[in-house]
């Protein structure tokens, strides 16, 4: 059965109760909307993925996940990596149990979920500049080049750089000012 | 069926952007030209799709979301796109340098398909373009041409852009083919700025 099909099947029931109704429709994509809220499901035939984002707004669409299940929810049910047979089905236990807030556009929940995504987001990035500034701090290392060693550290957090990276910063300032 | 009557289907679901473009495209002339280009990089299919409401893979017989097929298509279109040949690459090469530095220019855009961070009709620059490649049946198939393609792009040194972002700038995390797409930015040296929104090459 088609991605839209099954959903039209399984959750539409349940949507459709808490007024909200078909925006967009496609075999792979299906959008909800009510005034509070935005539920977007998608299956991506390249990767036979399968996504759900919820949002009251969709600039801020949260894409629920397995981690942010387990993190936000404490819900030990999965949405990623799944067929999507499964995976919507496992979108309907999880609205009519942890997510039933969300369904009904609860707005402290709606703005938890944003911040969070938000942190999330921050942290995820923060940790991916960090690890690139180290990799290639390392690399002028090896190459001698040490302005640039200088250059990368002085952008990872003080905190954040181990013993051995603090002892490279102080010799290549040593040797930049000989 | 003429295109303009789809084009105000799609106005509803997300934007006008097209609307300049579609209104005098007919609907046979442009699934013409979408059967002769939809080779490996298509940039017609989208406004093809967008136009038909048809998918080009399924030669026109399924359905196919406009919003999807709109936000596929704008990258393409965007005037001062693609530039080819190799003595245009050189000076596009140049003049993009400079410009990305502004963030005025834009270049590939890397997506997370159906997110509406993809399929949204604002907020591009000139020059945005996606990877729109054939469905060839199995994720690792797909997964290859995807990692061709991509190789292919950083080979040509220009920054590449992390459309699957929040507005403050920051990435979303996810998985599939996206986050398979960051590793390989990553694992070559290649430098997320957050201030651009593009992964930059080594030594950029």
């Amino acid at each position: 059965m088609e991605f839209n099909q099954l959903i039209l099947e399984k959750l539409h029931p349940l949507f459709t109760e808490h007024g909200l109704t078909i925006a967009e429709e496609s075999k792979d994509i299906v959008k909800y909307e009510s005034k509070e809220l935005i539920i977007l499901l998608v299956h991506n035939p390249r990767e036979k993925s399968n996504t759900l984002w919820v949002s009251s707004n969709l600039l801020n669409s949260v894409e629920i996940d397995n981690e942010l299940m387990q993190k936000f929810f404490n819900s030990d049910l999965k949405l990623s990596n799944l067929p999507k047979e499964i995976f919507i089905n496992n979108v309907f236990l999880f609205f009519i149990s942890e997510g039933e807030k969300l369904l009904d556009a609860d707005k402290r929940v709606l703005t938890a979920l944003v911040e969070f995504n938000e942190q999330r987001s921050k942290e995820f990035t923060a940790n991916l500049v960090e690890r690139q500034y180290l990799e290639a701090a390392n690399k002028a290392w090896y190459e001698g080049s040490y302005s640039d060693v200088v250059r990368y550290l002085e952008k990872v957090s003080k905190d954040n750089l181990s013993a051995s990276f603090k002892q490279k910063y102080k010799i290549a300032q040593k040797r930049l000012s000989n | 069926m003429e295109c303009s009557l789809k084009v105000a289907h799609f106005e509803r679901n997300g934007g006008s952007v097209w609307s300049g473009i579609c209104t005098n495209v007919a609907y046979n002339s442009l699934v013409g030209v979408a059967r002769t280009f939809n080779t490996y990089v298509n940039p017609l299919s989208p406004l093809v799709e967008l136009a038909t409401g048809k998918s080009v893979e399924s030669d026109f017989t399924e359905e196919k979301s406009r919003v999807v097929s709109g936000a596929e298509g704008v990258m393409a279109f965007i005037p001062g796109g693609k530039i080819a040949g190799t003595a245009a690459k050189t000076v596009e090469k140049a003049i993009f340098k400079t410009a990305s530095k502004r963030s005025t220019q834009g270049g590939l855009n890397l997506f997370k398909w159906g997110a509406p961070q993809t399929t949204k009709a604002t907020g591009w620059k000139a020059g945005d373009y996606m990877l729109h490649l054939p469905n060839k049946g199995t994720p690792k198939l797909n997964w290859q041409a995807n990692y061709r393609a991509l190789r292919r792009e950083m080979g040509l040194g220009k920054p590449i852009f992390d459309s699957y972002r929040l507005p403050d700038g920051n990435l979303i995390p996810t998985g599939g083919f996206l986050n398979a797409e960051r590793s390989v930015l990553q694992g070559r040296g290649w430098i997320f700025n957050s201030g651009s929104g593009a992964w930059m090459p080594p030594g950029f």
